[in-house]
């Protein structure tokens, strides 16, 4: 698998989320918040500061998704990348 | 009828004529409300599709009245002049209508008997009107406050001698004090029974069926609780993340009081339930206006600040100050309890000082004044329910209104305390009152001393007796018959009492009534079709 030009194929993390004070956030609240959690599987060939194995928060609402070989993974773009951790 | 070029054509009665119209409505209604005066007071069956079974059976003079509509115009003018003086009598003392009904045909009566056409009608008026005065000054030397004995007599007596009711009714307010409420409900069951909680009590139940903790019950019951009063939207939890920290931190409980959106209920109940968190959430209680004075009250008694958009409050800046305490919450599926051992602080006593003030606005209709009440009740005293209970929705009917009535003649009690019963001061006074050299005056001191009397002289007459039989004159002070159990004794160690309130109220609205009807000397009123 090769994503091209400025696609990235990522896995989304569903994780649970706690707050400061350790309140447990239901996945209700977390859809409140635009950016989401995900992994990355493979940048595309003019992606240059991204990685394979790289956690980055992304737009909720960008992308799609696709079915691969059993799998689903969601296609974005670099520009919707925002944080790279 | 029809119009006559978009006016309405009137039928005009005059004089003797018309009066005599007026007089012969009043003794209809007074004929069918009179039997059940007293405690050998007969039942009236009415046919009302209002109630269930198309028919009600009651011994309430209200009740009967209410339902009375007559046919002839000038009649059923009289008839509802009758019932607004006696709905009048109920509304503001809570019973009495009856009463103020006899003396309402007995004022009539006796004018028509001693007014000639030589008397001076309006001064006659001005003379009976000052009578009336004195006869509430004369009321007020014989009245007695209430204590405990006494308030179960007012209790037995207005529930028609019911002495089970009595002593449920009595037992309910001696339980919520002084300026407790005791409020009347329909049992689910056949029996009647109180309950008296001491605290505040919101009609709103838990938003979520996972905050229960005690499963017996169905209830969240918890003690030594924070209290949340927020009177705006909370769609977000983060809104309200500044103040959970602390209270999760510190491991507190909390109950929120606001409208929170689904997702943040949710939110809630999950960390009770996976989490361990000890929260409840109840929705705002009642409606429209009245929400807000009810959450500020609820903030003032648990001595919380009620957050408020209106007011440009802002919930993410809120601290642990805000927050009120209560010594537990009962939290059910439709009510909840606050109960707080709270001494009662200047901001509290000044609330109530200005509520007590807002019952005395007679513009109030009886659901406002009740409203009125709860409140006072919920941040000083308890709140006590009677839940009537019986066999048959007829006899729940009839048991209901006679608790309701007993309630509120109790309320009466409190406020002024107590009079002989039975008729027994408005004749004493009658009897006690002087003759006067003729004139206007004489004339409107015949016709108070017969108006007076016929309360007593009707209550003897339902038990089969006459006031010649009864009425000795070597009877001492407060000394009566008692019809039920036939002996004399003294009216007080009897039980057989009165509220001042109530008999001041009757006899006042009566005059009112009466001196109206005797002053009228025209009558217009709208064209039937007789045929």
């Amino acid at each position: 698998m090769k994503p091209i030009g400025k696609y990235i194929v990522i896995k989304p993390i569903e994780e649970q989320l706690t707050s400061d004070s350790g309140l447990i956030l239901t996945s209700d609240d977390a859809s409140n918040f635009r950016y989401k959690k995900g992994e990355v599987v493979k940048a595309g060939t003019d992606v240059s500061v991204i990685d394979s194995k790289d956690l980055i928060y992304y737009d909720g609402s960008a992308g799609h998704t696709m079915f691969i070989k059993d799998t689903v993974y969601t296609v974005i773009q670099e520009r919707d990348v925002v944080v790279v951790l | 009828m029809e119009t006559q070029g978009g006016y309405i054509p009137k039928d005009l009665s005059f004089d003797d004529q018309a009066r005599a119209k007026l007089i012969s409505g009043i003794k209809k209604i007074s004929k069918a409300v009179k039997s059940t005066l007293g405690p050998r007071g007969k039942t009236v069956i009415v046919e009302s599709p209002e109630h269930i079974g198309g028919m009600t059976i009651t011994k309430d003079g209200v009740t009967v009245a209410r339902s009375i509509f007559l046919l002839d115009s000038i009649e059923n003018l009289a008839v509802r002049m009758v019932k607004q003086a006696s709905e009048e009598t109920a509304t503001r003392a809570g019973d009495g209508t009856t009463t103020a009904i006899v003396l309402t045909e007995a004022f009539v009566e006796a004018g028509q008997k001693y007014i000639n056409d030589e008397t001076n009608i309006s001064e006659v008026i001005r003379f009976i009107n000052e009578y009336a005065e004195k006869v509430v000054d004369e009321l007020k030397k014989m009245s007695k406050k209430l204590n405990k004995s006494r308030l179960l007599d007012v209790a037995t007596i207005s529930a028609n001698n019911d002495k089970e009711i009595g002593k449920i009714i009595a037992d309910a307010y001696n339980q919520v004090g002084k300026d407790g409420i005791v409020t009347v409900e329909r049992s689910q069951n056949e029996k009647t029974y109180a309950e008296v909680t001491h605290g505040i009590k919101i009609d709103r139940g838990y938003s979520s069926n996972l905050f229960i903790n005690n499963h017996k019950k169905d209830e969240c019951i918890m003690e030594n609780v924070r209290i949340l009063v927020a009177d705006q939207d909370i769609n977000n939890i983060l809104q309200i993340e500044g103040i959970l920290k602390p209270i999760i931190n510190t491991q507190e409980k909390l109950l929120i009081i606001g409208s929170l959106t689904d997702n943040v209920v949710n939110t809630l109940a999950a960390n009770v339930v996976r989490n361990g968190l000890q929260f409840c959430h109840i929705p705002v209680p009642s409606f429209g206006y009245r929400t807000h004075e009810l959450m500020q009250d609820i903030a003032l008694a648990v001595g919380a600040k009620c957050f408020s958009e209106k007011v440009g409050d802002d919930l993410s800046i809120v601290t642990m100050n805000d927050l009120g305490t209560a010594d537990k919450i009962i939290v059910g599926k439709d009510t909840t309890v606050i109960i707080k051992e709270n001494q009662v602080t200047d901001e509290i006593s000044k609330r109530v000082g200005e509520l007590k003030e807002q019952q005395q606005n007679n513009t109030f209709t009886k659901g406002e004044r009740d409203f009125v009440n709860e409140r006072i009740a919920s941040l000083v005293g308890g709140i006590g329910c009677i839940y009537v209970g019986a066999n048959s929705d007829i006899e729940q009917k009839e048991k209901f209104d006679r608790v309701d009535d007993s309630v509120c003649a109790v309320r009466s009690a409190l406020q002024e305390g107590i009079i002989p019963g039975g008729g027994l001061p408005l004749y004493t006074i009658a009897n006690d009152m002087l003759e006067v050299v003729g004139g206007n005056e004489q004339v409107a001191v015949n016709i108070i001393k017969d108006a007076l009397t016929s309360p007593l002289k009707q209550i003897l007459e339902n038990a089969g007796k006459s006031v010649g039989d009864i009425m000795h004159n070597d009877l001492v002070a407060n000394e009566g018959f008692d019809v039920k159990s036939e002996k004399y004794g003294d009216m007080f160690h009897m039980g057989i009492v009165d509220p001042l309130k109530v008999t001041r109220n009757a006899l006042l609205n009566a005059v009112s009534v009466a001196t109206t009807i005797l002053s009228t000397n025209a009558i217009v009123t709208h064209l039937r079709d007789k045929s």
